[in-house]
């Protein structure tokens, strides 16, 4: 019975028959299939979007030659609650989208929050794909990141809840790569840009743990790499050594330049 | 890339000097090769991914690009500086590190 209906979805009802429940999704495939359309719908205007604002940047810099200049209205809170009917017929794609994009759904604070906590409980309260818990680490981390503008390191209020959710997801996965991430979501989360040195503490040690526990781990090597920038590479310090190969094979490296003054720029063409 | 002019201009300028500007470059190959011919650069770099992990990844860089200025010593002097800032850095140490020669 079900592959009749996905049949009818896929290859659209014969002319003449009568098609019962054709627009209520009700399998995990019709789910999926549904999902992957409004996506792509969104994903169409999303880029009708960065039009305008290319548009609107350029008008910007021909009129007064500025930076500075409106963005087109968001359009996230449109497609916010298409994406959120979706999640109540059942897809869990949906639920991640919507938690992804909580922040501009056009909910205010309170309401926003209530809403994607309840998605969050959804979401881990059983297995899941990786790469579905990935997305849903970063939405934590944005979550859970304090601010520092300049002015007085202010905590995230929802920080208890969104490192007690990064839990949630280092119980669900068996990914090294996932765990890593987490640790490295924690630590992000409490050092923002330009965060004095003596509130980096906190989010140091959680970078330390991911480089201890996942070594081999891509995140947990970035994280080893920014409790060395730490520890080894402030000005006044003196530089360690980089040892590598040119492009053409050959031995080079930092101390080769001894005794002259230096510098080390880390660049491409790209 | 965007600096590449202005690091030409003070790779030649300090041609005679206790300088060198040294790159971490995270191209591939056939791209460096390529654009290095096109873009006349001199200077040496090492290819961020001859190691690994990559020297980025272990010096913990965050952007591209990133600088760092060494005093003749191997001290981190300056960070992030670009444009005229690297010109005055660069220059500020030359004239320490010729400051200190005299007074030995």
């Amino acid at each position: 019975m079900w592959t009749t209906t996905l049949a009818l979805v896929l290859l659209g009802a014969p002319a003449g028959q009568e098609q019962t429940g054709a627009s209520t999704a009700t399998t995990d495939d019709d789910l999926r299939n549904a999902f992957v359309d409004l996506e792509d719908e969104y994903d169409e205007a999303k880029q009708e979007w960065y039009g305008l604002l290319s548009a609107a940047y350029q008008k910007a810099q021909e009129s007064n030659g500025e930076i500075a200049f409106t963005e087109p209205d968001p359009i996230e809170p449109d497609w916010y609650p298409r994406f959120a009917d979706l999640a109540v017929e059942g897809s869990i794609d949906a639920e991640v989208w919507c938690i992804v994009q909580h922040r501009y759904s056009g909910l205010d604070g309170d309401e926003a929050h209530a809403d994607t906590r309840e998605r969050y409980e959804l979401v881990l309260s059983e297995a899941r794909p990786d790469a579905m818990l990935q997305s849903v680490t970063y939405a934590l981390m944005s979550d859970a990141r304090a601010s520092y503008a300049g002015k007085a390191y202010t905590p995230s209020p929802r920080e208890a809840e969104a490192f007690a959710f990064l839990d949630a997801i280092d119980a669900l996965t068996k990914s090294d790569d996932l765990r890593a991430l987490t640790l490295y979501a924690r630590g992000s989360a409490l050092i923002p840009y330009m965060t004095p040195d003596d509130k980096k503490a906190r989010g140091l040690a959680y970078y330390e743990k991911a480089a201890n526990a996942y070594p081999k781990t891509e995140m947990g090597q970035r994280c080893a790499g920014y409790v060395f920038a730490g520890k080894n590479l402030k000005v006044g310090m003196k530089a360690p050594d980089i040892v590598g190969k040119d492009h053409d094979g050959n031995d080079l490296k930092l101390s080769d330049f001894a005794g002259k003054v230096a510098v080390i720029d880390f660049w491409g063409f790209w | 890339m965007a600096m590449i002019p202005h690091e030409k201009e003070l790779v030649q300028r300090l041609k005679d000097e206790p300088f060198v500007l040294l790159g971490i470059n995270s191209d591939d190959k056939a791209t460096y090769v390529k654009q290095r011919a096109e873009m006349g650069v001199t200077w040496p770099s090492i290819n961020d991914a001859s190691v690994s992990p990559s020297i980025s990844t272990s010096w913990g860089v965050e952007s591209w690009p990133t600088i760092y200025v060494l005093d003749h010593e191997g001290v981190i002097r300056f960070k992030g500086v670009r444009g005229e800032k690297m010109d005055a850095a660069v220059a500020q140490l030359l004239a320490e590190m010729k400051a200190g020669e005299k007074g030995q």
